[in-house]
């Protein structure tokens, strides 16, 4: 493809100039939309999609720390903070819709980089098929409570019918993101109200159930819950942690905004950080509220039954809220669509900039001429994702959960080579100034350590085949399999584009480098 | 003179830089090519430089291709604009560059650009047929303008259209006819009854004309009849080089294009070119913009 050619040899070193300062624009090409503090917090708590994230993640995390759910959110948060101070410095010095794969390559090199790449992509995409997964579930079960039909809800434990819906609204997802249709700002701003009012409500009434002896396990808070040191394990611990890092996951979107907010200098950093505290807020509220109002058992409802755990509020809510559950099925319905959208641009962006530097096929590269969409990524994106879905809801019951584990380990995986690649990319400007040592080197550099402790350790405990939800294949934990399948999948497809576009490979399109003082 | 062409890198761009082409070379005019980049969604999705460079690289890329494709006669600049939306990145572009023309594309001829700025611009806008549609087997899309066809009904405003039409016709040295639209409401367009209706339209047209525009030489006036508008547009004699102009809806404020409803469904069935001149405003076709 001819415009393909042109756009490639166009194109300017990533790296090279920030991008508002070159190509011949009229107008400063962020002015338009630009977003206040109030916006970007919208942003963040969009992206990071409390409701669905909690549901998805609480329950297997009560099953690998217990009691200390609170403990591990509160510590899950510092890697995920440590690792977005690289992430912002690697954004501001070199701006590129590929993020970790450009600044990896840039910094070890083709292979690693090409790795970092496929690590987001895969963690985007089994997120895409969860974040659909969980979206099926509560579709029925919201038409179960509105029309009063128990049986409706039950339609999501069928696998056809689960896998159809899925797809449709997969479908539905892809052609958003195709057509780029936006949401405006205040129908956004409406989604993320609603969806914490009912959190707040949720917890709320967790608690006074609690307090007047209608909950159904009721356990005393304990400042214990609070103590990451009262986890049996490392091992726990640190499962725990990788499941602690995807529900911060997307809260770094609000740090690597700098050039878009309007008003103060300061406005960056006050959204990510009332960002963090609502979330972290939110999340303790409802952690404590959930474990005193449930336990950590395996009873019927206790968070450590493993029927309910994959998906915690599906199950808990009509106890809860009794008649207005379905409020909650709507806010999570709701924080899924929006993530689905937003979590749709990542891999589709990713991809492009993969083909765009010849690492992939070019293809990867088109942009849709009339909505100006990254149109080839996003559906092989969409493809992969339903197909992903589909089979994985054959292999195993408990799908959701098991995804959301090997999910975190490719987050793990992904957020790792992009802090290192920060500490070595910088590795001539860090002695620079203070802040260049802090957040160019320290942070980023003990996040990375962090980041790869869990990676291993999360790979080493899943061989176990009573890992996660215990869904298993060939004797070793079906998170394990997952892991290594995605990894060795990535692996094979690299040595394939090596042999067919050595270019990228030789260090030709993205060549290695180094910020210069 | 200054013509704005708002170009996307499909076939409807392609039919807007033909006739962009065409009247550049009637008018004497030069040729911008402008490619409006919609902000990213804001909302949802955080904006991401990179892609947004990446994007941009993309339509200066796509926007030198179609430069390529204007002949050597013509000059031609191009611009890539930001905006929220595409057809506020087109009027905003057009104030900028001092444009007194906008050609937009055929085949997103009734999408939501060409509807908003057909809607809201203080300059005339051209609307490119699709090339597939064109009249009498020829190239419409390549020929030059030979005929301007002023189309008209009876009502007040007519003379504006008529002076508009006018001022073009002598402006690119072509001929002027006077077209009238008749719907017949379940009438066969072929009974003799509807050949006299048409026939007396014609005579009001012409006693209209010369109470109200005496000034105006015209050509030929016709009268179309049909089933409807569209089906009229379609039953009436076309040639490859002719150039429509309409005037405003009522609906209008002044100095503004609002596109109404006949000249609507014109637009869906028409085999050329189509112009939309502002309410209220002495077209002049001059560097400057006409102002309110």
């Amino acid at each position: 493809m001819s415009s393909t050619e042109a756009q490639r040899a166009a194109a300017p070193a990533p790296g090279g100039e920030p991008a508002e300062q070159s190509g011949g624009l009229s107008k400063k090409g962020l002015s338009a939309g630009s977003v206040g503090l109030i916006g970007a917090i919208v942003i963040g708590i969009s992206c990071i999609a409390p409701a669905y994230t909690f549901t998805a993640a609480i329950g297997p995390t009560a099953s690998a720390v217990g009691l200390q759910v609170p403990a591990i959110i509160l510590v899950g948060f510092i890697p995920m903070l440590l690792v977005a101070f690289g992430y912002r410095e690697l954004n501001r010095s070199m701006p590129d819709s590929g993020t970790s794969f450009t600044w990896a390559t840039r910094a070890f090199g083709p292979w690693i980089g090409w790795l970092g790449g496929w690590g987001l992509i895969a963690a985007t995409i089994l997120v895409l098929s969860n974040l659909a997964g969980v979206a099926v579930d509560f579709l029925y079960l919201l038409l179960a409570q509105i029309t009063g039909n128990a049986g409706i809800a039950d339609l999501t434990s069928n696998p056809l019918i689960n896998v159809a819906t899925c797809l449709a609204f997969m479908a539905a997802a892809t052609a958003i993101s195709y057509r780029d249709m936006q949401t405006t700002q205040r129908v956004q701003y409406l989604l993320v109200g609603f969806q914490i009012a009912v959190l707040v409500v949720f917890a709320v009434a967790a608690l006074r159930h609690v307090a007047d002896g209608s909950a159904f396990d009721a356990t005393p808070i304990a400042l214990e819950w609070f103590n990451p040191f009262a986890v049996d394990s490392f091992s726990a611990v640190a499962a725990g942690l990788s499941l602690s890092i995807f529900i911060f996951w997307g809260w770094d979107v609000t740090l690597t905004m700098n050039e878009e907010t309007k008003g103060s200098a300061s406005t960056p950093g006050k959204a990510a950080t009332l960002t963090v505290l609502i979330i972290v807020g939110l999340y303790l509220l409802l952690s404590v509220a959930l474990i005193a109002f449930a336990g950590v058992g395996t009873g019927e409802y206790g968070l450590g039954n493993e029927e309910i755990q994959e998906n915690v509020f599906f199950h808990l809510s009509h106890l809860v809220l009794g008649p207005f559950a379905w409020l909650v099925s709507l806010a999570v319905l709701s924080s899924s669509a929006a993530s689905l959208q937003s979590t749709f641009v990542s891999p589709a962006r990713t991809l492009l900039a993969m083909g765009h530097y010849g690492a992939i096929s070019p293809k990867f590269a088109r942009i849709s001429p009339r909505f100006f969409t990254p149109g080839y990524a996003t559906i092989v994106s969409a493809v992969v994702a339903s197909a992903f879905y589909a089979v994985m809801r054959f292999v195993s019951e408990n799908v959701l959960w098991d995804t959301i584990t090997a999910l975190g380990m490719m987050i793990c995986l992904y957020y790792g080579i992009t802090a290192f690649a920060s500490v070595w990319y910088f590795r001539r400007t860090f002695t620079a100034s203070v802040r260049n040592f802090v957040f160019q080197l320290l942070c980023p550099g003990i996040g990375g350590i962090i980041l790869m402790i869990l990676f291993f350790t999360t790979i080493i405990d899943s061989m176990d085949p009573a890992y996660g939800s215990g869904s298993h294949l060939f004797g070793l934990g079906l998170v394990f399999v997952l892991g290594m399948a995605v990894l060795g999948i990535g692996v094979v497809i690299m040595v394939v584009q090596y042999v067919r576009r050595p270019a990228f490979f030789r260090g030709e399109t993205l060549t290695t480098a180094a910020e210069e003082r | 003179m200054k013509i704005l062409v708002g170009y996307t890198h499909t076939a409807g761009g392609g039919d807007a830089v033909r006739l962009g082409v065409r009247l550049a070379r009637a008018l004497d005019a030069t040729l911008e090519l402008v490619m409006v980049l919609t902000s990213e969604r804001g909302a949802l999705v955080p904006r991401d430089a990179g892609y947004t460079q990446h994007v941009r690289t993309a339509a200066e890329s796509w926007l030198a291709e179609a430069a390529g494709t204007v002949p050597d006669d013509v000059r031609v600049g191009t611009h890539v604009e930001q905006a929220d939306s595409a057809a506020g990145g087109l009027l905003s572009a057009s104030r900028r560059l001092g444009t007194t023309l906008i050609v937009v594309g055929g085949r997103e001829r009734t999408g939501s650009v060409a509807n908003s700025l057909l809607h809201a611009s203080r300059v005339p806008v051209a609307v490119a047929p699709t090339t597939a549609g064109g009249a009498g087997g020829g190239t419409p899309a390549e020929a030059p303008l030979t005929r301007v066809t002023a189309a008209v009904g009876l009502r007040p405003g007519a003379e504006e259209v008529m002076r508009a039409a006018a001022a073009a016709a002598a402006r690119t040295g072509t001929d002027l006819r006077v077209l009238s639209l008749v719907p017949l409401d379940a009438k066969d367009p072929a009974a003799p009854e509807a050949a006299a209706t048409a026939n007396e339209h014609a005579e009001r047209v012409r006693g209209f004309l010369e109470a109200a525009a005496p000034e105006v030489a015209v050509t030929d006036v016709a009268v179309a009849t049909g089933r409807g508008i569209e089906d009229a547009v379609r039953r009436a004699e076309w040639q490859p080089g002719d150039l429509v102009v309409v005037g405003s809806s009522r609906l209008a404020s002044r100095g503004r294009i609002f596109l109404g409803s006949t000249a609507g469904k014109m637009l869906r069935a028409l085999p050329v070119p189509l112009v939309i001149v502002p309410r209220e405003t002495e077209l002049t076709f001059d560097d400057e913009e006409t102002t309110a």
